[in-house]
């Protein structure tokens, strides 16, 4: 298989085309990665919220042994999902 | 559902039904679909990668539009993607709604921005396509508009998720929403058809052959392959911090913030 441009700048001008399809390119890679980076930015201020969570009930261990472990009731099934 | 009825030995239906629902829990569905992540991203990567290079510089031009028209490699997927994604939510709409299963409601609000991205960006190379092959940017044509129809359906979804996310009726409207919206697919899908517009008609179909050559079609089958993967990985990854918000209080949330910090 060869290339159908014959110079990397032709590749690049597109015959006229090229500032069309470059900036569609670019558009959508830009928008992606935004949004991929979004996604996981999310998820790590989330968990990074639930350790300091987690933190604060350690402090507090009085509290935390009256409540029962819940591994028993996440056996039954629920129609909630 | 359970204490509306007497006591009695469950039916070999609802026994099968019971495991479902437990299949389809939150936690199941984290525990089932977390590995998932990482191999689809991988398959994204290399099909659109290499989709995106042949499109770009392996594939011929078009006859009559040249090399603008390989913004199909981006259009296209994104477009029927856009259009895929609105169906799912549609469907995961009525389970919801139907059978109470929190999990398609938490897929749901995690494909909604996808979606609405997707469209936005088939609307954007759309319209930068128009401009050298019709000359302007944008026409009120019937697969255009429809097109943006959909852009402010997506938009709708997102924000009914995001005003019901406290309360009891969560997701509720916003599936209904979903569920209403999806009457404009069929009116995108058909509109190249039912009404005269500038809008070329499809090229693949499932029931002939390609309009377009092999060297043409292949980058482009590799890029829909490409997007169906990547917005699958991005679901499956959104879905499951949906989940992780929700279930804090669960132990095996705690259990998972508590290795996740370890590591």
């Amino acid at each position: 298989m060869q290339p159908y441009f014959y110079s990397f700048s032709e590749f690049l001008a597109m015959g006229k085309h090229g500032v069309f399809v470059w900036s569609c390119w670019a558009i959508t890679v830009g928008m992606l990665l935004a949004f991929i980076w979004y996604s996981r930015q999310q998820r790590k201020t989330l968990l990074k919220q639930l350790a300091v969570q987690q933190a604060r009930q350690a402090q507090r261990p009085a509290k935390a042994k009256t409540r029962k472990p819940s591994s028993v009731t996440a056996a039954v099934p629920k129609s909630e999902g | 559902m359970p204490n509306s009825r007497p006591v009695s030995t469950p039916s070999l239906w609802q026994r099968i039904w019971q495991v479902f629902l437990v299949t389809v829990g939150t936690k199941q569905f984290f525990a089932i679909f977390s590995p998932w992540v990482k191999w689809l991203s991988i398959v994204a990567a290399i099909c659109l990668t290499i989709g995106s290079i042949w499109g770009l510089a392996f594939a011929p031009p078009d006859y009559l539009q040249g090399n603008s028209y390989r913004i199909i490699f981006i259009h296209v997927p994104a477009a029927g993607l856009a259009l895929s994604i609105y169906f799912a939510m549609a469907i995961l709409g009525v389970i919801f709604l139907v059978w109470r299963i929190k999990t398609a409601n938490l897929v749901a609000q995690a494909l909604a921005p996808m979606g609405f991205l997707l469209c936005i960006i088939s609307l954007l190379t759309g319209s930068i396509w128009a401009k050298p092959t019709w000359g302007t940017y944008w026409v009120w044509d019937a697969r255009l508009t429809s097109m943006l129809i959909l852009a402010f359906l997506y938009a709708g979804v997102m924000a009914l998720f995001a005003a019901f996310e406290h309360t009891s009726n969560r997701g509720k409207a916003a599936a209904i929403l979903s569920i209403v919206g999806a009457v404009n697919l069929p009116i995108i899908k058909y509109s190249v058809n039912w009404w005269n517009t500038l809008h070329q008609g499809a090229t693949f179909t499932v029931t002939s052959a390609p309009k377009m050559s092999v060297d043409m079609w292949l980058p482009l089958l590799l890029m829909m392959i490409g997007s169906y993967a990547l917005v699958g990985a991005l679901a499956i990854y959104r879905t499951n911090t949906l989940i992780l918000r929700r279930d804090q209080a669960k132990a095996w949330v705690n259990e998972y913030v508590r290795r996740n910090k370890a590591s």
